[in-house]
């Protein structure tokens, strides 16, 4: 291998630029929402992923790793100076292009698993521009063992497509092997009177669920009613004046406890904020707790 | 005077009558069950169902909060109420409305299992369908259990996607009733 070139490789200049400048624009649609391949390293690509569709990196630890990517335009910014400089360009156009070429395979796969969700992507050009301009990249660098260039792209993208499947299936394993963590627990995130809770609920619905959905509640108050129901499952109600009401949900396995609960006991339960609805058939607002536990 | 107080008695009496003829409860349970032999895992329950169920006219109504159904995995449970599936943020019910047909089958004040059919609205992500469905009437010792279960097309609701494509999700979810009036 040579350390120096003749002559200035304006197609490799090219690449290189054409390279770094499209790593920084969208390259794909997720429903809406525009992905840019810098987003990848920069955080905002799980991020979106997970406010959006509910999938987070399974791998957060790993996260770091994703940094990697930024050496995309630092090294193809490199190898377009030492082709200006007439310098061998080899290494820093081998790492720009098949990190390139790995990055946009990444987001293909990804983006199509997105579909399984229920969701759309849309491919745009800047996708197909980068991995042309990776390829670009790589044959146009001052080497001129082609067999060692076009090994390098398969392996790339051989090792980028299992090396995806493989991560993949453990990422699925662990997203769908996941339970939700027992109530008994987890720290309430809000501690509150049963009066207080409903009436803030009729008082701006939209709030109250901003606030409250999906968090877990520590609710006092005296019990308007029990039920048990044929199936051994059970729940706990309190009522304010109007019939408006907060109601608790129990597995079977907690009905020996409940059945103790009479109407007028002051208790403390702890579940998690579904948020309310109005019901029609009541006329009356109902706000209703899943994975509920006694806690006096 | 005497008519006016004759006709508040009146009005208060049948009022007590009309009461009693519907019975209402907030802790009825449905399951929904999309699995299949590939996923086992969209299955959930909701406790908290508000259902009606008028004696005399044969009523049935339900109102299910979609956000309350519990699934055992999270990421599925966010996948359910997200916004493409059965968005709960905009619909955040299911309702039922209905009535038993051939009421005259049903002796309230009998003990007994009488079988019947319900056909209704039901209507899940604010599209409303015609259903019909055997169900169950329990009388026993004065109190009234409904119970039925039937399937329903997510198609016809304008639920689609790959999981239902790719035999992760079943097109057609079993959903049980059980109510305690």
């Amino acid at each position: 291998m040579t350390t120096t070139n003749n002559k200035t490789n304006i197609a490799h200049v090219i690449a290189a630029a054409v390279l770094a400048i499209s790593f920084f624009l969208q390259w794909v649609k997720w429903s809406a929402t525009g992905i840019t391949g810098a987003d990848l390293p920069s955080g905002s690509f799980f991020k979106t992923a997970d406010a959006e569709f509910g999938l987070p990196n399974p791998f957060p630890q790993l996260s770091f790793l994703f940094n990697i990517f930024w050496l995309i335009p630092a090294a193809a910014l490199i190898a377009a100076i030492l082709n200006l400089l007439k310098k061998n360009t080899f290494w820093p156009s081998i790492i720009a292009g098949a990190l390139g070429i790995s990055v946009v395979i990444v987001f293909y796969l990804f983006s199509n698993q997105l579909i399984e969700l229920g969701t759309t992507r849309t491919f745009q050009p800047w996708l197909f521009v980068h991995a042309l301009a990776a390829i670009a990249l790589i044959l146009t660098s001052g080497n001129n063992n082609w067999l060692l260039k076009a090994g390098l792209i398969l392996v790339t993208v051989l090792g980028t497509y299992f090396g995806f499947n493989i991560a993949g299936k453990q990422a699925e394993k662990k997203i769908f092997e996941k339970t939700h963590e027992s109530t008994n627990s987890v720290k309430a995130d809000f501690t509150i009177e049963a009066s207080a809770l409903i009436k803030e609920f009729l008082t701006n619905d939209t709030a109250a669920r901003n606030k409250y959905n999906e968090k877990v509640l520590e609710v006092i108050g005296p019990v308007t009613e029990v039920a048990v129901a044929a199936d051994s499952t059970s729940t706990i109600k309190f009522a304010d004046s109007t019939g408006s009401y907060a109601i608790f949900s129990f597995e079977k396995n907690d009905m020996p406890k409940v059945q103790l609960i009479k109407t007028g006991d002051n208790i403390i339960v702890k579940g998690v904020c579904s948020g309310s609805i109005f019901s029609d058939i009541l006329g009356t607002t109902s706000i209703s707790f899943k994975r509920s536990v006694l806690n006096k | 005077m005497k008519k006016t107080i004759l006709f508040l008695s009146f009005v208060a009496v049948t009022g007590g009558l009309f009461a009693q003829a519907k019975l209402t409860t907030t802790s009825a349970v449905v399951g929904f069950d999309a699995t299949t032999p590939k996923d086992a895992l969209p299955k959930a329950e909701n406790k908290t169902v508000i259902g009606s169920l008028d004696k005399t006219t044969g009523a049935l109504a339900f109102e299910a909060a979609v956000n309350n159904f519990a699934f055992s995995n999270p990421t599925i449970q966010d996948h359910f109420n997200g916004a493409n599936w059965m968005n709960s943020a905009q619909f955040p019910k299911f309702t039922f409305a209905g009535k038993i047909d051939k009421l005259s089958k049903v002796k309230f004040t009998k003990d007994g299992t009488y079988k019947v059919t319900v056909s209704g609205l039901l209507t899940v992500k604010g599209v409303a369908k015609p259903i019909k469905t055997p169900a169950t009437i329990t009388v026993a010792g004065g109190k009234v259990t409904a119970t039925s279960a039937f399937s329903f097309k997510l198609a016809d609701y304008g639920i689609t996607g790959a999981p239902i494509d790719g035999g992760k999700v079943a097109p057609s979810p079993k959903v049980t009733v059980s109510a305690q009036f």
